[in-house]
């Protein structure tokens, strides 16, 4: 059975083509996910540049992406030196996740939810009552 | 080094794409953004990416085949 990637919106596997070997990829058709090829992507208008905000978006969500499909590599990981270099690459996926989020949020574009004033929570916790 | 599992095989290869693919978005966004603290941080980032990428290699490189 072809393997299928795990939901990777980034990868098209090979049909039938072997494992990358170190020396280089090989030839399958990777989309890569270059700034320009997001601009000419279907759906958005013209050719108008992403701006600094739209960019810093999308390398929060690949890391987090980044992040879970490593944390299923080091769960599944049976070789103790692999399993090490998973979760070195893990924390550094989660490094550059803070820096990313830090920078936006001291931009203004990513504002965490205010908290709840204790006169809704009230309310809420009434309304889950008698629902 | 210890034998890798067909399973893991799989998912290596998979992570050696996403790292390779990470490190060249970045590259760009660095590139084009007009911050000069954020193309920082994109170039670190790509940087990085660049250098899983090569320690994932190196671990796909030490398998049998």
């Amino acid at each position: 059975m072809p393997f299928t990637g795990t939901g990777n919106p980034y990868y098209t596997p090979p049909s039938g083509q072997p494992f990358h070997t170190a020396g280089g990829i090989g030839a399958g058709s990777i989309q890569e996910p270059t700034a320009q090829a997001a601009m000419a992507a279907p759906g958005v208008s013209g050719t108008a540049a992403l701006n600094d905000r739209e960019l810093m978006e999308i390398l929060l969500v690949q890391h987090k992406f980044a992040a879970q499909t490593m944390t299923n590599t080091i769960l599944e990981s049976t070789s103790p030196q692999y399993r090490q270099e998973c979760i070195n690459i893990l924390n550094r996926d989660f490094t550059h996740q803070r820096m990313i989020w830090e920078a936006m949020n001291q931009r203004g574009w990513y504002q965490p939810p205010s908290p709840q004033l204790p006169q809704q929570q009230q309310h809420t916790a009434a309304s889950a009552q008698w629902s | 080094m210890h034998h890798l599992t067909q399973r893991e095989l799989l998912m290596l290869d998979e992570n050696l794409r996403l790292a390779r693919s990470m490190a060249r978005f970045a590259q760009s966004c660095a590139q084009q953004m007009t911050d000069p603290q954020l193309r920082a941080i994109c170039q670190q980032i790509a940087v990085d990416h660049q250098q899983d990428y090569q320690t994932l290699s190196r671990l796909l490189g030490a398998q049998p085949f």
